[in-house]
């Protein structure tokens, strides 16, 4: 899979089963953050364009709806075998235009595929139910029907899994799809959309529209729409998920996170310290489930500390291209900045900078990239901005605290609940905490809580807005209504 | 120079099985042990086997939210001192076979341990581990 092509080129649209020139004069860089090289331009497309689209979709619809479940899945067969096919091409081009390591594009691309293998098990997931006799004479039954056009915003941080959430189960349940890619890093999906274009889906089930605040205005105001997922910042996605209120259409908002890790004093230190390291530097600290504030409980603080400083300090930054970096650089310019911003806060506000990653591009091989090493603070408070707010970056602020009761309560007190995970080796503490924390999704002993296909993505308080979660069982109710059908027949 | 992440580990031991299955293929063609025959037509099955199975796991199990750093992986250790079997004498042939696969069972016995966190991986590599053991047993 040849990436040359892109050079300079701006992006189509895929729309009607077409590839099609934008009309906007607007475009976005598309940049490699290793490099800073330009790969391609995102066009900003039009409200126009955004109705043409959402026409497309709702015009394939209704002969979409009325193919068998199990015609609708063999797509999904075929665009799994192509994927594995051209896996290795795939990975790279997410690598070159987001900046994550071979590793963890490898590992996103493997979600990716299997939330396109969990969709393809639509005709046991999209039964209803029925019982007999519920008065004499009289049966009962839920069918659970697909609704119309569905579309996602996507985000930059995970430009193939995220998506991945919605659209295999939106067309495999009868749905339509407009998936809006991030404008940041687009290729991935168009990628994707070459192979969906090659196993010959009928044209209008998917579609591909770039594009910023217009087109999703566009689509969230349409009356042809029926639901909105979006991963993104708690800011836009209050405002969409109000939107969608306002005109009565189903909507799904992940927003953003500030993951609270805390480690007890019986925890297995050795085991523990890869994990913190995955959580808060893996994906250059850039995930939702990302670690965002390390609490560490009484006396462990030091003795943890020193093995994680040790081990952070072995970290090869660079290009994610290069199996031999452990993380590369920040997806775009103005997240590197941000990063070093709060950075600035945390010395500002007096927590304790104990390893700096601001100066890893004075390496004259990294200094076109937007690359911020992996920093540690301690000495930080849970009211200081590195501890309240989502950095987005390869930091971890340390706090440290009593016990157990006043983690969490600094974990209630922030007004995220993405995730959240304990390590200990008492299963009365580890009971506590699942029990006892608001966040949607927790780990114990585990750094990183990503739920697989077949189980809801959760979130909780801003990290979360709707009913129904992406992926597993929420994500099928989400894509189909249930209708009550009561029968009775007269001799 | 050490492997610390699972893609160096992986890479390096594809490289690793392409130049040992090089060599064998050329031994294949050069030998003159008949005793040898047999071994060698395995060990050349086993490692494109082997390259098979890796590109595969590389795909399937890279598992994004454990991906640990490696530490104490030294790929010096591990490297094949490459031969020209047309330049190696009959009785030095099953030092030389021996000394590959020694290599081989080495870096698979030790890089299992070093990716556990993905057991998977860990038990593929375990796996060629104790089929290139067997092979070493024959000759």
């Amino acid at each position: 899979m040849d990436l040359e092509y892109l050079n300079s080129e701006i992006l189509k649209n895929y729309i009607n089963g077409k590839w099609v020139d934008s009309t906007t004069d607007e475009t976005r860089d598309v940049i490699n953050p290793a490099s800073g090289e330009v790969l391609a331009k995102t066009p900003i497309c039009t409200k126009e364009e955004a109705l043409e689209t959402i026409k497309a979709a709702k015009e394939a619809f209704w002969k979409w709806r009325t193919t068998p479940a199990q015609s609708r899945i063999r797509y999904l067969y075929d665009f799994r075998d192509a994927l594995e096919e051209n896996f290795d091409d795939l990975v790279e081009v997410v690598t070159k235009e987001h900046g994550k390591t071979l590793d963890e594009s490898r590992g996103e691309y493997r979600r990716a595929i299997e939330n396109v293998e969990a969709a393809t098990h639509i005709p046991s997931l999209q039964m209803g139910y029925n019982f007999e006799e519920i008065a004499s004479g009289i049966d009962e039954m839920v069918i659970k029907q697909p609704l119309g056009v569905f579309f996602c915003v996507a985000p930059f941080n995970f430009p193939v899994m995220v998506p991945a959430w919605f659209w295999p189960y939106a067309i495999a349940t009868g749905n339509t799809y407009i998936v809006k890619p991030s404008d940041q890093c687009p290729i991935s999906m168009v990628k994707q959309f070459e192979i969906l274009d090659e196993i010959g889906l009928p044209k209008g089930v998917v579609n591909l529209l770039h594009g910023g605040p217009e087109v999703v205005n566009a689509l969230v105001e349409s009356p042809d729409t029926v639901g909105l997922s979006f991963v993104g910042s708690t800011k836009v996605g209050k405002l969409l998920y109000k939107k969608c209120g306002e005109v009565g259409k189903r909507v799904q908002v992940q927003g953003g996170a500030k993951n609270f890790i805390t480690i007890m004093p019986d925890a297995n230190i050795d085991r523990t310290v890869p994990n913190l390291i995955t959580s808060f530097f893996g994906n250059a600290g850039q995930r939702c489930l990302a670690g965002g504030v390390l609490l560490t409980v009484g006396d462990v603080h030091n003795p943890l500390k020193e093995k994680l400083i040790e081990s952070t300090k072995q970290i090869k930054v660079g290009d994610g291209m290069d199996e031999d970096n452990h993380m590369g650089p920040l997806a775009s310019e103005a997240g590197m900045k941000k990063v070093l911003e709060y950075i600035q806060k945390g010395i500002d506000e007096g927590a304790t900078l104990v390893l700096d990653g601001r100066n890893v591009r004075d390496d004259e091989s990294l200094k076109n990239g937007f690359y911020v090493g992996p920093t540690i603070f301690e000495n930080v408070s849970p009211e200081m901005s590195i501890a309240q707010e989502e950095i987005f970056g390869p930091v971890m602020p340390i706090v440290n605290v009593k016990n157990l009761d006043e983690a969490i309560e600094v974990i209630h007190n922030n007004p995220y609940g993405n995730a959240s995970s304990i390590f200990t080796s008492s299963g009365k503490s580890a009971r506590d905490y699942q029990y006892l924390v608001k966040a949607g999704n927790i780990g114990i002993n585990i750094g990183v809580a990503a739920p697989i296909a077949t189980f809801p993505f959760s979130g909780m308080k801003d990290s979360f807005m709707g009913d129904l979660h992406g992926q597993g069982k929420s994500g099928i109710d989400f894509f189909t209504e249930d209708k009550v059908v009561i029968t009775r027949w007269f001799d | 120079m050490s492997l610390e992440t699972l893609g160096a580990t992986i890479k390096f031991a594809l490289n690793q099985e392409t130049v040992l299955l090089e060599f064998f293929q050329s031994m294949q063609k050069n030998n003159k042990n008949e005793k040898l025959v047999e071994v060698i037509d395995k060990i050349v099955q086993l490692s494109t086997k082997n390259l098979k199975r890796l590109k595969r796991i590389r795909r399937e199990n890279t598992t994004e939210m454990i991906l640990e750093p490696i530490k104490g992986l030294e790929k010096s250790r591990f490297i094949f001192v490459k031969e020209d079997i047309n330049k190696i004498g009959e009785h030095e042939v099953v030092n030389s076979l021996k000394n590959y696969l020694t290599k081989i069972i080495l870096f698979y016995s030790e890089s299992a341990e070093k990716v556990s966190f993905i057991g998977e991986i860990s038990y593929v590599f375990e796996q060629f581990k104790e089929k290139y053991q067997e092979l070493i047993n024959l000759i």
